[in-house]
């Protein structure tokens, strides 16, 4: 018994599934995101065409721009949420 | 009933425990990092350390929940505080020397609930609470961080094929030192509440504040100086069981593991259902060993992580019971006192015995020799980078 304002369910079993649900989403997400990254990266450093190797780092610069506010967005999570 | 004494002792425990945690967690955060060496074992502590200090400061959201969710407090004395902590300490020394991870979280908990129920009997503890927010989510938690891991791991694997290695090294670098940065400011801001939270309680038990204050702000700055001064000691025992006992970790496993263990914990905090770190970052390396080739994890190994788990709540819980009776032998202060000399002289010949084979920054990424009789040979860790 946790007191007559609110009572929790024994099992949330919604809210786990929420979790691993949203957790997949993100964390597959992300690791596709810098995996693209660290493709394009690697294909600017062997790439001999000046304009792929421009286009292949514009990738990488987008990724890294992606990386950090997906960083930032979850400092706000922390400090939000938590 | 004011009892200055008792409550600095108590709140010198609690500062204790919360050191004791950060050392103890230190390796959920950076046990991956420091395996695949994106960053040197120093600087991966250093930089835990100090977003831990950080995390303390940036919210008091839940400061107070470990009381009111799992016992009763109005039943809370200073002396229950104090064996709580001491049955949690006394777990958390004793799973470091013998280097399996644990949640600290669930220790204080166990500790507390064993105080508890020797104090004023069952009717004190709410074990709904303990199931929904304590032994449901600890089952979860490592299950989804697997899963999650697993399949990460596995995406990551097929786009990485054909990428160079000083591209890979660079990517899961980025990857692993801002999913350890976000893991240890969550860690900070969760469990250096908990013992804000625990302090904050002594002080409405022994009348120095009243019932409804908010947690004063030297108890926020040296709580976060204890987790941050116990992160940066390193807890090196644990990071070597995390880095290399369960599994080989390549960049990319360890680096898939980081982003599972980041997406489950903010999910979770995300969701109002807070996970341990401890339980989801182990998930996720196992995760990530079996998620690729050749998928192997060291089973003898997990299994003894597994039973500590299972055992933690009712172990801590009855060291915080014999605590508790040990106290009430003797009248309040001198009991509180020779409990505290008893835990002292516990951490201090663990201590001792800890240094006869040391695990320190220097040897932390030494190759893993097998601590458990018959426990498995993995084959060296390929080359191949993804």
């Amino acid at each position: 018994m946790l007191g007559a304002s609110k009572v929790l369910p024994l099992i949330e079993w919604g809210t786990m599934g929420q979790i691993l649900a949203f957790s997949l989403v993100a964390g597959i997400s992300i690791v596709v995101l810098l995996t693209v990254g660290t493709q394009a990266l690697s294909h600017s450093r062997r790439d001999v065409s000046a304009v792929k190797r421009t286009a292949y780092l514009g990738v990488v610069v987008l990724v890294a721009v992606i990386a950090a506010a997906l960083i930032a967005w979850g400092f706000y999570l922390v400090i939000h949420k938590t | 009933m004011h009892n200055s004494l008792i409550l600095a002792i108590v709140i010198v425990t609690a500062l204790g425990f919360d050191f004791t945690n950060g050392f103890h967690d230190t390796a959920n955060a950076v046990a991956p990092t420091i395996a695949t060496r994106a960053m040197s074992p120093r600087l991966a502590v250093a930089m835990s350390g100090a977003l831990n200090l950080l995390g303390a400061f940036l919210s008091l959201k839940v400061a107070a929940t470990i009381a009111s969710h799992i016992v009763n407090p109005s039943y809370v004395t200073l002396p229950v505080i104090f064996g709580g902590l001491v049955g949690a300490i006394f777990w958390n020394v004793t799973t470091w020397f013998v280097r399996v991870p644990s949640s600290s979280s669930h220790a204080l908990i166990g500790g507390v609930v064993g105080a508890m129920l020797v104090h004023a009997g069952s009717q004190a503890v709410y074990w709904h609470g303990i199931i929904s927010l304590v032994v449901a989510p600890g089952i979860a938690a490592p299950l989804i961080a697997l899963l999650v891991a697993g399949v990460s791991l596995s995406v990551a694997r097929v786009i990485l094929r054909g990428a160079d290695q000083r591209s890979l090294d660079a990517g899961t670098r980025v990857g692993q030192i801002g999913s350890s940065a976000l893991l240890s400011i969550a860690h900070g801001t969760n469990d250096a509440q908990k013992t804000m939270g625990i302090i904050t309680l002594a002080l409405v038990a022994n009348g120095t504040l009243s019932a409804n204050s908010s947690t004063p702000t030297w108890v926020v700055v040296v709580c976060g100086l204890a987790i941050a001064g116990g992160t940066y000691m390193g807890g090196w025992r644990i990071i070597r069981t995390m880095g290399h006992g369960v599994t080989h970790l390549s960049a990319t496993q360890g680096f898939a593991s980081q982003i599972a263990s980041s997406a489950v914990i903010l999910s979770s905090s995300h969701f109002g259902l807070p996970l341990s770190t401890t339980y989801v970052a182990t998930g996720s390396i196992v995760g990530s060993g079996l998620g690729a080739p050749p998928h192997l994890v060291r089973w003898r190994l997990l299994g003894r992580v597994g039973t500590a788990w299972v055992i933690t709540l009712p172990a801590a819980g009855l060291c915080g019971a014999l605590a508790f009776s040990l106290e009430s032998l003797f009248s309040e202060t001198l009991g509180v006192l020779v409990t505290g000399a008893a835990l002292i002289s516990y951490c201090a010949a663990i201590y001792a015995w800890s240094r006869r084979a040391a695990v320190t920054p220097d040897n932390v990424n030494d190759p893993w020799e097998p601590t458990v009789a018959g426990e498995e040979s993995l084959p060296p860790l390929s080359n191949e980078v993804a």
